[in-house]
C-alpha cells in the first residue's frame, strides 16, 4: 500500500502514525465505515500533507522517530486545524501535557488501546463541530 | 542515677541531660560562652540564686562567676534582685533568644556603620615596604564552618562572568538547606551547570532551580568529592570529614581549577539531565508502549472480524 491512500466517502481522515499495522487497520475500518483516509507513516510527511490538504479529522500519534507529534502540534498550534486533531497514542501523557493540549484547543486525547466504537464516535463528534 | 546525670547541682534524667547539653551548644551560637550558657540554663531551671550558690553548684570560681553574671546582665538575659547578698534570676528562654538575636543584629549593624570609618582611616596609612600585590602566586584559603563557606559561595556566584559549575552529592548541599544557597544559585546570571546525585529523597535541596541546568551524578561518584568552580578562575573544594566541622578550601590556583574543570566537563558530557529518565525506565516505557500498540491492533482486528467477516487473507 502506498503512503497516500484516498478512499472517497463521507469524512476525510488523516492518520499520522509510524505504526504501519495500525494505520492500515484503522484505514480499513474507516473505509468500511464509509470514510476516506490519508495515511502518513512519519511525522515529516504527515506535517507536509496536513499543511497542504483539508481534512475533517486528523488522528495524530505522539511518539514517532524524527518529527514527533509534539513537534507537529507546535508547528500548527496557531492553525484552525488544531481543533480537528484527535491524539491517539500509546505513550503515557502527563497531566501537564494534557493541560497543555487542552489549552491549545485539542478536545480529544485517547490512549491506545481504544475501543473501536469509541474511536468512531470521537471521529464523528469532531467532524460535527465543523 | 549516675554521677553524670547529676549535672550542675540539678538531677536530670539521661534524656534531659542530653537536651541540656544540646541547649548549651546552641546557646554558644547565640554568642554566649560555655560558662555563661551554664549559668543561664541553671538559673532558668532552678530559679533565683546567689553568686556564691551558682559558683558552688556549677564549680566555677567565684570571681569568674561575678564576671559572668555581670556580662549576662549586660546582655539583658538575667537580672539581679537587690538584697544581702544579691540574688540573680533569668528571663524566660523565648525572651532571652529574642534579646540575643537582637544583640547580634545590633552588633552587625554597628560593624556595617563602622565600615566607612575604618576604610577612610586605612587609606590614610602609608605603605611600608609593601611587595607587589599583583603577583601570579596561587592563593589558598581554608574556610571553616557553614557560614564562612556560604559567604565565599555568595562572592563566587555574584562575581562570576562566564559560568558556575557545581559537582557534589546532595548530602553536601543539604548542609546549606535553610540558607540562601539556592537563592545565590537562582540569581546566577551566567551559565549554571549542576551535577548531583538528585535522589527522590534529597532533591528538595535544589527546589526552585531550573532542572534544565541539573544533570544526574552517577552513584559511583557520590561522596567522593564536591566542588564549585567559578569561570576558569576559582574553585571551592569541600572537605568531607564527619569527625570535624564543615570545611572547604578556596583557591585561584590555575592548575587546580583547570584540572577540576576538565573533570567536571568530562562527567557532565557522560551524564544525563535529571529530566531524562534512566535507561531502565526507558526500556520499561518502550515495552508498555509496544504492548498498548499490540492491544490496539488486536482490538481493531477483532472489530473488523466481528463486523465485516474478515478472514486471514482479506475481507469477504
Amino acid at each position: 500500500m502506498s503512503d497516500l491512500t484516498f478512499i472517497k466517502k463521507e469524512l476525510t481522515v488523516l492518520i499520522i502514525d509510524d505504526n504501519e499495522q495500525i494505520t492500515k487497520m484503522i484505514s480499513t475500518f474507516l473505509r468500511l465505515n464509509n470514510h476516506k483516509c490519508i495515511i502518513a507513516n512519519d511525522g515529516e510527511y504527515g506535517l507536509e500533507i496536513l499543511q497542504k490538504e483539508q481534512f475533517n479529522v486528523i488522528l495524530l500519534d505522539l511518539a514517532m522517530p524524527e518529527l514527533d507529534g509534539y513537534e507537529i502540534l507546535e508547528k500548527i498550534r496557531s492553525s484552525d486545524k488544531i481543533s480537528k486533531i484527535i491524539i491517539l497514542t500509546a505513550s503515557n501523557i502527563t497531566k501537564e501535557n494534557q493541560q497543555k493540549f487542552k489549552e491549545i484547543g485539542i478536545k480529544t486525547i485517547l490512549q491506545k488501546p481504544v475501543d473501536i466504537d469509541v474511536l468512531l464516535e470521537k471521529i464523528t463528534t469532531i467532524s460535527k463541530y465543523q | 542515677m549516675t554521677m553524670e546525670e547529676v549535672v550542675e547541682g540539678i538531677s536530670y534524667g539521661t534524656k534531659h541531660y542530653e537536651s541540656i547539653e544540646k541547649i548549651n551548644k546552641i546557646l554558644l551560637q547565640y554568642g554566649l560562652t560555655p560558662n555563661q550558657s551554664k549559668i543561664y540554663v541553671h538559673l532558668t531551671k532552678s530559679g533565683e540564686k546567689t553568686a556564691s550558690e551558682l559558683s558552688k553548684n556549677l564549680k566555677i570560681p567565684r570571681t569568674e562567676t561575678y564576671h559572668l553574671l555581670n556580662s549576662l546582665e549586660q546582655k539583658g538575659i538575667i537580672f539581679s534582685i537587690f538584697g544581702k547578698p544579691s540574688r540573680f534570676n533569668s528571663i524566660p528562654i523565648n525572651e532571652a533568644v529574642t534579646v540575643l538575636i537582637n544583640n547580634e543584629k545590633k552588633r552587625i549593624s554597628d560593624l556595617e556603620s563602622k565600615k566607612d570609618t575604618i576604610l577612610s582611616l586605612w587609606n590614610t596609612l602609608p605603605e611600608i615596604g609593601k611587595q607587589n600585590d599583583d603577583s601570579e602566586d596561587n592563593r589558598f584559603q581554608i574556610l571553616q564552618g557553614r557560614n564562612s563557606i556560604l559567604v565565599k559561595i555568595e562572592q563566587m556566584t555574584k562575581t562570576a562572568n562566564e559560568c558556575i559549575y557545581i559537582l557534589g552529592s546532595e548530602t553536601n548541599f543539604i548542609r546549606f538547606y535553610h540558607t540562601d544557597f539556592v537563592e545565590f544559585l537562582k540569581n546566577v546570571r551566567v551559565r549554571l551547570e549542576i551535577l548531583t546525585t538528585f535522589s527522590e529523597k534529597g532533591n528538595y535541596v535544589f527546589e526552585g532551580l531550573e532542572l534544565e541546568n541539573i544533570k544526574r551524578l552517577d552513584e559511583s561518584h557520590k561522596e567522593n568529592f564536591s566542588f564549585i568552580i567559578k569561570d576558569d578562575s576559582e574553585v571551592l573544594f569541600f572537605i568531607n570529614n564527619p569527625e570535624s566541622e564543615f570545611m572547604a578550601i578556596w583557591t585561584d590556583s590555575r592548575s587546580f581549577v583547570m584540572t577540576l574543570e576538565s573533570l567536571f566537563k568530562l562527567i557532565w558530557r557522560k551524564s544525563t539531565f535529571v529530566l531524562e529518565k534512566d535507561d531502565s525506565s526507558k526500556v520499561e516505557n518502550e515495552f508498555e508502549h509496544r504492548l498498548r500498540e499490540i492491544e490496539q491492533e488486536k482490538l481493531i482486528l477483532n472489530y473488523l472480524q466481528k463486523n465485516f467477516h474478515i478472514k486471514n487473507k482479506g475481507i469477504k
